[in-house]
């Protein structure tokens, strides 16, 4: 019996129950159990094994298809890769190499240029359409569907319809000329100063939706009573966007700054679609950079390196992120 | 009891969810048990336009070798190499590989590829066109079977902007500076209308006589002030508008004005082949084309960046009859067939000598697609070098280029730096 119980806790307990009070040795643990068995109970507490057993399926694909690739990345980033041949390990030249490339510098500064467009963008903006589409009004779920559609719409097609929006015999062109904005057509695409701004607008463009039904949902749950009491003290439409909405929807803003500070350091489709990181690599962003080098180039040991960068960055941004937003506390 | 057939039952299911993967990332095996071989084919792009084609090519051989059974994949352009790799490190890999001859270089820096010459043997390479057959040549072994290839390019007019513009459509320009003064012409009467997309890539400098590679090929030598005058005249043809602003995009395929959307009015080098897409995709601008001779530089060479091949991995398990299939499709008379349906240049001599191509005959704009071809046919190279990271030289120097064009380097700073990249690269191999 005590055998049985031994064997039950060193397997299923987790580690913190598992493991040893101070100055308790093994075998007053084992008259403890013994105790236990000892008490009057209808039926022994066993540790149900089936539930980890319906995760292991989803923990192995998780392991093959996630962590073993994460940690094999890891490794590489130390080594030079290139498929084929067998990886040889180069300690830390490949981070090394990083400080010296231009490329790689050009890539973090673009990324921090999408950052200072697109995040206050898709923090602020979405806010005010969601107040929008809160209101009680006939239709307004077709307003909240049409201004949800960009989101599920495949980027790749967007990509291409916008690509023909900028074109210089394009419809955006075609509209500036028309209200006497502009007399010679803008190549915006192909222009170092425009393309990136470019860009920028239709990535805060497409996931606007996205971020203003975040906001619909986190204004729906601000309390009633909170802004019905601020109105009978008088407060106007300002004061309680400004006293009551924003600090109750302070947990939405650390949502919305999380998502949109990874969605930009993250992005790659519309680059790789509209510009493919030119003109002259003014719209490089460090995953294209990482994706040219790993699957043009095949330099899989540099492009692991800066892969293991890009996370730092994430890492970093996102502990940034919640300590700004203090948690994602609401305040009270 | 009910308990113990539910845990029974719950671990089967958990079972059976972690094999499904497995199976799923099963390879099938190949080769059947009556001891059929199967073939992987890989071929670029030719499914959607020439099916009927390759299906009556394979057809036929599997007719002709009953033991063999050929199993077709189509793979786009862009993915080829790529997919190509994923294969070899994967293990399972296709048998014969139509491949390109940026993407042998790629592959030949892994030694991933059967020598095709070990395979074959030496003899069986002679119907094929020196020149191209060496271009494929590394350390004495022929790597790869030269399938076709664009041919040499041709001029591409669009008839009504020329006469629009003042021009005449039977005085097609000659020479790089004709182009420009024309494209300049072209744009200062039609300003929605540019001349065309013709950049100095390193095939132009080589149509100048300009050389790339020193001697003895350690050296990149192309910043010479002769490199800087040529590169020049782009230049200032760019800001003339004969060359359109779209030019300067990475991928050639993604051009913003083009002979078929009539933003651009001529081309000096165009491929022929493209003609099959304008027939198809732009009617209307087809029918206002002018096919003549491509413009030429002082040394009247043409030349070509790439041609299409058959590879055989080093790690297919069936090299000996994969070469043999490709043999088959590279034959003679296959690649004849395969020019009569779209303006391509075969790489066996033989097809050359057929009438087809000896007595072009025919008005259709194809047709004198083919006559234009053969005439600069003597005078065609292929710009291969056979340096290591070719691709990514290359198109370093065409980063440099672009640079330039857009005014943001001058010509010599743009050249300098690409040779300086190309020295420290060459340094290396």
């Amino acid at each position: 019996m005590i055998q049985r119980w031994t064997v039950a806790e060193n397997i299923f307990l987790p580690p913190y129950l598992s493991s040893r009070r101070k100055g308790a040795d093994s075998l007053s643990m084992i008259t403890v159990l013994r105790k236990k068995t000892t008490l009057p109970q209808p039926k022994k507490k066993k540790i149900s094994w089936m539930p980890y057993l319906f995760l292991l399926p989803a923990m192995v694909l998780f392991f093959t298809f996630d962590y073993l690739p994460t940690f094999s990345a890891f490794y590489y980033s130390f080594t030079e890769y290139h498929v084929l041949a067998p990886p040889e390990w180069v300690g830390l030249e490949n981070y090394s190499r990083m400080l010296e490339d231009e490329k790689f510098w050009t890539s973090i500064q673009n990324s921090l240029i999408y950052f200072i467009i697109v995040v206050p963008t898709l923090v602020t903006f979405p806010l005010f359409l969601a107040m929008l589409v809160n209101q009680k009004l006939r239709g307004i779920h077709l307003f909240r569907v049409i201004y949800y559609l960009p989101v599920i719409t495949s980027m790749v097609a967007v990509a291409i319809v916008w690509k023909y929006l900028y074109h210089p015999a394009g419809l955006l062109n075609a509209v500036l000329h028309g209200l006497g904005l502009q007399q010679e057509a803008v190549n915006w695409l192909l222009n170092t100063e425009t393309a990136l701004p470019a860009v920028a607008i239709l990535e805060s463009w497409k996931s606007m939706g996205f971020y203003m039904v975040i906001y619909l949902a986190g204004l729906q749950a601000v309390p009633h009573d909170l802004v019905e009491a601020a109105k009978m003290d008088g407060a106007g439409r300002l004061r309680v966007l400004w006293h009551i909405y924003l600090p109750q929807l302070r947990p939405i803003f650390a949502v919305t700054l999380v998502l949109s500070t990874l969605g930009t350091v993250q992005m790659f489709t519309s680059i790789y679609i509209m510009t493919g990181g030119g003109p002259l690599d003014s719209t490089m962003s460090l995953p294209l950079y990482i994706y040219q080098k790993a699957f043009v180039e095949l330099d899989m040991g540099y492009a692991t390196a800066m892969g293991m960068v890009l996370w730092l960055i994430l890492m970093i941004l996102t502990l940034v992120n919640f300590k700004i937003s203090r948690g994602g506390q609401a305040v009270g | 009891m009910r308990r113990k057939r539910g845990r029974v039952l719950g671990l089967l299911l958990s079972v059976l969810m972690l094999m499904l993967p497995v199976i799923g990332c099963s390879t099938n095996s190949a080769d059947q048990k009556d001891g059929t071989i199967e073939l992987e084919f890989w071929t670029i792009n030719l499914k959607k336009n020439f099916s009927d084609y390759i299906q009556g090519a394979i057809d036929a051989y599997e007719k002709e070798h009953p033991g063999i059974k050929i199993k077709w994949v189509d793979v786009p352009g862009a993915d080829v190499t790529k997919k190509l790799l994923t294969a070899l490190s994967s293990g399972d890999v296709p048998d014969v590989v139509n491949e390109t001859s940026a993407g042998l270089s790629v592959l030949q820096s892994y030694q991933s590829v059967y020598p095709m010459s070990d395979l074959v043997g030496k003899e069986k390479l002679e119907p094929y066109i020196d020149g191209l057959v060496q271009s494929v040549t590394i350390d004495g072994k022929v790597m790869a079977i030269p399938w076709y290839h664009g041919g040499p390019p041709i001029g591409l007019i669009n008839a009504e902007l020329y006469e629009k513009a003042g021009l005449d459509p039977n005085q097609p320009a000659k020479t790089w500076e004709e182009l420009f003064a024309y494209g300049k012409q072209i744009h200062a009467k039609l300003p929605n209308v540019y001349g065309s997309n013709d950049i100095p890539t390193l095939e132009s400098l080589i149509s100048e006589g300009l050389p790339i590679l020193s001697e003895d090929r350690k050296t990149a030598v192309f910043n010479s002030p002769e490199h800087v005058a040529f590169v020049e005249k782009f230049v200032q043809a760019y800001k003339d508008g004969a060359i359109a602003p779209g030019a300067v995009v990475k991928d050639d395929r993604q051009y913003q004005q083009t002979i078929d959307n009539q933003m651009t009015a001529h081309v000096g080098w165009a491929q022929a082949a493209q003609l099959n897409n304008y027939e198809k995709n732009a009617p209307t601008v087809f029918n206002k084309l002018k096919v003549v001779p491509p413009v030429s530089g002082k040394a009247g060479q043409v030349a070509v960046k790439d041609i299409q091949l058959f590879i055989v991995p080093k790690k297919s398990k069936h090299p000996k009859e994969a070469a043999d299939f490709a043999l088959y499709m590279t034959s003679a008379q296959k690649q004849l067939e395969f020019c009569k349906l779209v303006p391509i240049f075969p790489s066996t001599e033989e097809t050359l000598k057929d009438p087809f191509f000896t007595n072009a005959e025919g008005n259709t704009i194809k047709d004198e697609a083919r006559k234009v071809m053969v005439a600069a046919s003597p005078r065609l190279t292929v710009n291969i070098l056979g340096l290591e990271k070719e691709q990514e030289l290359k198109e370093f120097y065409m980063e440099e280029i672009r640079a330039a064009l857009m005014g943001k380097k001058s010509v010599k700073e743009a050249l300098d730096a690409a040779v300086k990249h190309w020295n420290d690269q060459l340094a290396k191999q």
